[in-house]
């Protein structure tokens, strides 16, 4: 705090601190505005009652916000859907949203580096008798809409040979390749909901999120799907995306994200 | 009081005040600091057998599922029985279906497909059965068994599903709503079952968190279940297993100890509010003695001072030089054995409120365990009933169903078609009844066994089904044939015309039963109890008072009174220390239908930090106070010797008018009270008194302000009446009557403010009878008297019954009573009531001059028992006042002195009477004292050798006695002048007119 009224009362001298390099001229006083998830426990979680965000990311954003100079966060709920344009159109400074780093968004966004790693996994029943990944044949695999969880797994089934890569039909919700239907739902809840009504057989989301929603009666499909790496996105070439990615490498170095990865572990 | 001395007193009192806020913020620290690791610990003790709670918890919930699950698969064989064997109908309907739900009590009965398709159902159901998810039900037919049991959320219900094979293609399907089993896991294995038992401190409680969402799982505020943990202040961080934190929840911090069990954190909280006030009492207390110590300390040295000042010169070498400054020996010498009283009872009170504190929240806690394990058995009784007749219906279902197979396949009634039938019912097995009661068909080994005609035999009561009875339900026993512990079940079976034509009879093993019941027993209920640390809880039966449980084994059964608990010890709501073998335990006792059930901590648990920190409390008040005499006794010069300062004479006047020495038989000089002020009415002016009397009234007022303090606190817990602490503890008197440290407590807290209010009235009386008339100043006194008796008596009566004395039988026949009177108190009642008499009748008041005996002078007080009176020469008479009789009351305004004189018979009386006319109104000028006459009276006697005349005079009584020896003198010398002579003959009497 004292930083900044120092900052604003000598202009001269900001220039002399931000060649420091300790608070840059497009953080001071302002506000970052972070893109995050509502829906996922321990990450970015949304408590209706008290308005307010918890988890891992939140506190990471903060953090960041801090180290960058800015005065205050604020924080965006968004969805996969909708992330990649909330992002696009400047309404968020970034995103820290469980978002993975992939060669196609590379195209559009600057990365730090991945903060998280996480594997997707494939949950099941145990009374559907479903134990292994050639179980899964000819059956129904839930995935969250606006996710990449679907298309990597039909990449991955095909690579083992279980299903041949075509597109039969492609209706609405689900895509039916050969060997497997993959059924899109609108969040991690209806999913969840779906398998336990029976009307997809295995649902397929990244591990973290699956772990809220894994319970006695169910248990994971072990297969090798993909290591997501999470990182936090920002506009292309943007003055933030340097300064975002030394940040989170400093913490990364010093262990900081490793304790809050333990905090809301 | 000098300047000099005032300026010390003032410094002294602050430098007072710098050192009891000095001490008591060094207690708080310390007591908080080794109560906060002590609650640590414990907490730490705590948490640990939840581990084992959980894991028994769940052992429970896995035993009740699966013995409902049996249940259910049972009944899906049943079913798949029914169906292969065609009972009742020969082709599967909607209807039949629906007769077979009703059958085997299901929610829904169904007949599926292999792929899925649905042959029949009583109801439409909501699965699809092609789904994956039903996959389980499929197991059946590969292993030829009932499948595994899975629940199913969907929009229509939550549903359990249960299948039997049928034959290759198709499968029994029970589709049950499984709430009752919910209901049944709710009361076992839910958290709140788990953690609502727990009691932390007597005001801390156990809670859980979900490690998933961090929501409240369990609080014993059903409103805050639910609630988001992380919002209510509950820091991320701390939620790790085995930590120990200081945590914030809704604003009130909390000592946590946290434990990671099941996907849950469980946390053991102690509100920081308890560690405090358990801190707060003790320290109040020893702050308080301390308190008094050194104002007792400062205040006597001040008036040591003050006297000195005024004495000065009379003490010679009090005063000796050390270096530059004096010290005062005489004030050091006193303040020396002040110093060792004051600190051995601070490290009394300190030992003392430790102990009581620590006592009273080990009973409170103790009370509140075993208020909750009564609740629990309670419930538990209840519960015992709820299991068996659930068990019941269950097992008169199965006989039904067995029933409903055999009358419509009377022809299954064979050895083989029993067993299949058992099978599928899953019981032991099935006889088959006829109408005369003996057993036709059965798999069992009882072929041809017939019901007993004897009422106490156990196959008597199926007898009951023969006449016309439905069903019979017997309580699992041993079997009097087998010796095997089973249970029977009959159900009877009608012909069309509803004749009796037999009975079914099935044997079920109750071991599942039994296993939830040993649940339900005393012994599960208290194993794991703990109580702080070491503690634990036991149970007495009450009917033989011995150990219905014990957590070691060898105590069970056997007789309490063996090892060392007594038969007083026995009943509701005991709470003391009780010894069982050799170990010592402060004990709290319930009452329950069938048990006492006691919770107790071992002795050695209750404040283990007693000494430590009473001998620190005792070291650092020690050094205040020798800090603070140094300060007294040192003096920079000998103010005595230069001092221009004279002290006031006439207070040297006063001070000896009532006050003076006197030597003691040990040649100390003590000051002590004029023998007339003692019973005085005034008070002694506090200048005139000397440093001890001032002591005294400094403590008299210290005595008041804890009395009133006491009364402020006591109002204060009767506004609150929920807050349970040491204070109510010891008010609401929930300890055992005996020599204890309650009692003791509650003694010192009844004398306090019984002392304060009997001096506050002697006080309001002194004052009132100082504005009335004679008599009120009589009454006045005489109730003052009666209230010093009377709250002395009462006082003992009440801390006799605290003690534990039987006051009742004390006070009626062998005790009090027979004790006074046997040690001569007839006396005594007589004296009260000559004393009663007394008043009432007026005899005389306070201030009247009575002779009694051969005794005059004032009636200076009129005793409860005794009168005291004052000889004119100062003298006191106390008389008892049944002595008192005969009472000649001569008060008046004034005193009559009459005197006779003999005159020789050769004097002329008419000369006499003439001088005396002329001189006797000079003589009243000369004596002043002479209110009125003298008056010549007449001849009183004519005797052998003189004439008597008799002068009279009147004075005030104080006067009376000089006036006599003044009048002798007078009358001699006027004789004398007119050369009269007198004979020896005279008499005194003042008794006439």
């Amino acid at each position: 705090m004292k930083r900044k009224y120092i900052l604003k009362s000598l202009p001269l001298a900001m220039a002399v601190v931000s060649l420091l390099g300790t608070t840059p001229v497009y953080a001071a006083g302002k506000t970052l505005t972070v893109g995050v998830r509502g829906d996922i426990m321990n990450f970015g979680y949304y408590n209706e009652t008290t308005g307010k965000f918890y988890g891992m990311e939140i506190d990471l954003a903060n953090k960041l916000a801090d180290e960058l100079g800015y005065s205050d966060v604020e924080f965006k709920q968004v969805e996969p859907d909708n992330r990649k344009d909330t992002l696009l159109n400047g309404d968020v400074d970034c995103l820290i949203a469980a978002y993975s780093i992939t060669d196609t968004r590379l195209e559009n966004f600057d990365f730090s580096p991945a903060y998280y790693t996480d594997d997707t996994k494939i949950m099941v029943e145990k009374s559907s008798q479903l134990t292994e990944i050639q179980d899964l044949k000819d059956k129904t695999v839930g995935t969250l809409a606006g996710v990449n969880a679907g298309p990597i797994l039909a990449q991955k089934l095909e690579e083992n040979g279980m299903i041949t890569r075509v597109l039969e039909e492609k209706e609405g919700d689900y895509t039916q390749y050969d060997g497997i239907r993959i059924v899109q739902l609108e969040s991690y809840d209806a999913v969840s909901k779906a398998l336990e009504e029976g009307t997809i057989d295995a649902a397929c989301m990244d591990g973290m999120i699956a772990n809220a929603y894994w319970n006695d009666d169910r248990e994971y499909i072990p297969f090798d799907i993909t290591e997501q790496s999470y990182g936090v996105a920002t506009q292309k070439d943007s003055e933030l995306s340097a300064p975002m990615a030394e940040a989170v490498q400093k913490f990364l170095d010093d262990g900081t994200i490793a304790a809050l990865i333990d905090k809301w572990d | 009081m000098s300047k000099r001395l005032k300026r010390k007193s003032i410094a002294m009192v602050i430098v007072e005040l710098i050192f009891v806020a000095i001490l008591g913020v060094f207690l708080y620290q310390m007591q908080v600091n080794i109560s906060a690791n002590d609650q640590a610990t414990e907490l730490q003790k705590k948490i640990e057998p939840l581990r084992d709670t959980v894991e028994d918890a769940k052992a429970e919930a896995a035993d009740h599922t699966e013995s409902y699950d049996a249940m259910y698969r049972a009944k899906a064989s049943t079913l798949a029985f029914f169906v292969q064997e065609k009972i009742g109908a020969d082709e599967v309907t909607t209807a039949v279906m629906q007769q077979y739900r009703e059958l085997l009590n299901v929610t829904n009965a169904l007949i599926v497909e292999k792929d899925g398709k649905v042959v029949a159902e009583a109801e439409k159901t909501g699965a699809d059965f092609a789904y994956a998810r039903y996959n389980q039900l499929r197991t059946v037919f590969a292993s030829g068994d009932t499948s595994e049991p899975f629940e199913v959320e969907r929009e229509d219900g939550t549903f359990r599903y249960y299948a039997a094979e049928i034959d290759a293609d198709t499968m029994a399907v029970i589709e049950q709503d499984p709430t009752e089993l919910e209901t049944l896991l709710n009361d076992t294995v839910t958290w709140e079952s788990m953690l609502r038992n727990i009691s932390v401190g007597s005001t801390g409680y156990a809670f859980a968190i979900s490690a998933k969402d961090y929501t409240f799982l369990y609080h014993p505020d059903a409103d805050i279940i639910g609630q988001d943990a992380l919002d209510a202040g509950v820091n991320v961080e701390d939620l790790e297993d085995g930590n120990k934190v200081w945590m914030e929840i809704y604003g009130q911090k909390y000592l946590c100890s946290i434990a990671n069990l099941d996907d849950a954190y469980v946390i053991c909280a102690l509100p920081e509010k308890e560690i405090k006030d358990s801190c707060n009492v003790t320290v109040l207390v020893v702050l308080l003695v301390f308190f008094a110590v050194i104002t007792l300390l400062v205040t006597y040295a001040i008036f040591i001072l003050g006297d000195q000042e005024k004495r000065k010169g009379r003490k010679k070498g009090v005063q000796r030089k050390i270096g530059k400054v004096y010290f005062n020996n005489f004030l050091g010498a006193k303040l020396g054995a002040m110093i060792v009283a004051g600190v051995l009872s601070v490290f009394i009170s300190s030992l003392y409120m430790q102990q009581l504190f620590s006592l009273s929240s080990k009973s409170i806690t103790n009370s509140q365990h075993i208020e909750s394990l009564q609740a629990t058995l309670e419930k538990y009784e209840g519960d015992v009933k709820m299991l068996e007749d659930q068990y019941d219906t269950r097992y008169l279902n199965k006989c039904r169903a067995a029933a409903y197979i055999l009358e419509e396949r009377p022809e299954f009634k064979t050895r083989e078609d029993l067993a299949r039938i058992s099978k599928a019912l899953d019981v032991e097995f099935i006889s088959y009844f006829d109408a005369t009661g003996t057993i036709t068909a059965t798999n069992s080994n009882y072929l041809g066994f017939q019901l007993s005609d004897d009422p106490e035999a156990q196959s008597y009561d199926f007898r009951k089904l023969l006449a016309g009875g439905e069903y019979v339900i017997q309580d699992a026993q041993e079997d009097e044939a087998l010796g095997e512990y089973n249970q029977y079940i009959g159900v009877a079976l009608r012909d069309d015309d509803g004749i009796t034509e037999g009975f079914v009879q099935i044997c079920v093993n109750p071991e599942k039963l039994e296993n939830a019941l040993t649940k339900l027993q005393i012994d599960s209920v208290l194993d794991g109890v703990q109580i702080g640390a070491k503690g634990f809880a036991f149970a007495v039966n009450k009917d033989d008072n011995t150990f219905a449980y014990y957590p070691d084994e060898k105590y069970m059964g056997r007789d309490v009174t063996e090892y060392g608990i007594k038969e007083s010890q026995i009943h509701d709501g005991f709470s003391d220390y009780l010894t069982i073998g050799s170990n010592k335990y402060f004990a709290n006792c319930v009452e329950t239908d069938k048990y006492f059930v006691y919770a107790c901590v071992p002795s050695t648990e209750i404040a283990a930090h007693k000494v430590p920190v009473a001998l620190l409390s005792t070291a650092v008040s020690l050094a205040c106070l020798l800090v603070i005499s140094l300060f007294l006794c040192l003096n920079k010069e000998v103010a005595e010797e230069n001092t221009v300062e004279e002290p006031d004479t006439t207070n040297d006047n006063e001070t000896s008018s009532t006050m003076f020495d006197v030597t003691m038989p040990d040649g100390n000089t003590k000051s002590t009270r004029d023998i007339s002020s003692r019973w005085s009415n005034a008070a002694i002016r506090w200048s005139e008194k000397t440093p001890e009397q001032k002591m005294t009234t400094v403590l008299k007022v210290l005595l008041g302000i804890y009395a009133v303090i006491i009364c402020i606190a006591y109002v204060m817990q009767k506004q609150n009446p929920g807050n349970e602490n040491v204070f109510s503890y010891v008010i609401n008197g929930g300890w055992e009557r005996g020599v204890n440290i309650f009692a003791a407590t509650g003694c010192i807290f009844i004398i306090c403010i019984v002392m304060t209010l009997t001096t506050i009235v002697q006080e309001v009386l002194r004052v009132l009878s100082n504005i009335s008339s004679a008599q009120g100043e009589t009454i006045f006194r005489l109730v003052s008297n009666f209230v010093k008796y009377a709250s002395a008596i009462a006082l003992l009566y009440y801390c006799f019954a605290l003690l534990g004395v039987d006051t009742a039988t004390l006070l009626a026949s062998a005790g009090l009573l027979g004790l006074m009177i046997s040690f001569g108190a007839q006396k005594l009642v007589a004296d009260v009531l000559a004393g009663l008499f007394i008043i009432f009748e007026s005899e005389f008041r306070v201030g009247d001059i009575v002779q009694i005996g051969d005794w005059r002078g004032t009636v200076v007080e009129i005793g409860i028992r005794t009168t005291k009176i004052e000889e004119s020469s100062g003298n006191m008479k106390v008389i008892n006042n049944s002595g008192i009789s005969g009472v000649v009351n001569m008060t008046r305004q004034f005193s009559v002195v009459s005197r006779d004189f003999g005159i020789e018979y050769g004097e002329s009386l008419e000369r006499v009477e003439y001088i005396l006319q002329q001189e006797l109104p000079l003589m009243k000028e000369r004596i002043p004292e002479i209110k009125k006459g003298p008056f010549y009276k007449g001849v009183t006697e004519l005797d052998d050798h003189s004439m008597n005349i008799k002068i009279v005079a009147q004075c005030t009584e104080s006067d009376r006695a000089q006036l006599i020896l003044d009048m002798n003198r007078e009358m001699k010398l006027l004789f004398d002048k007119y050369g009269m002579k007198l004979t020896s003959q005279q008499s005194e009497n003042n008794s006439e007119e």
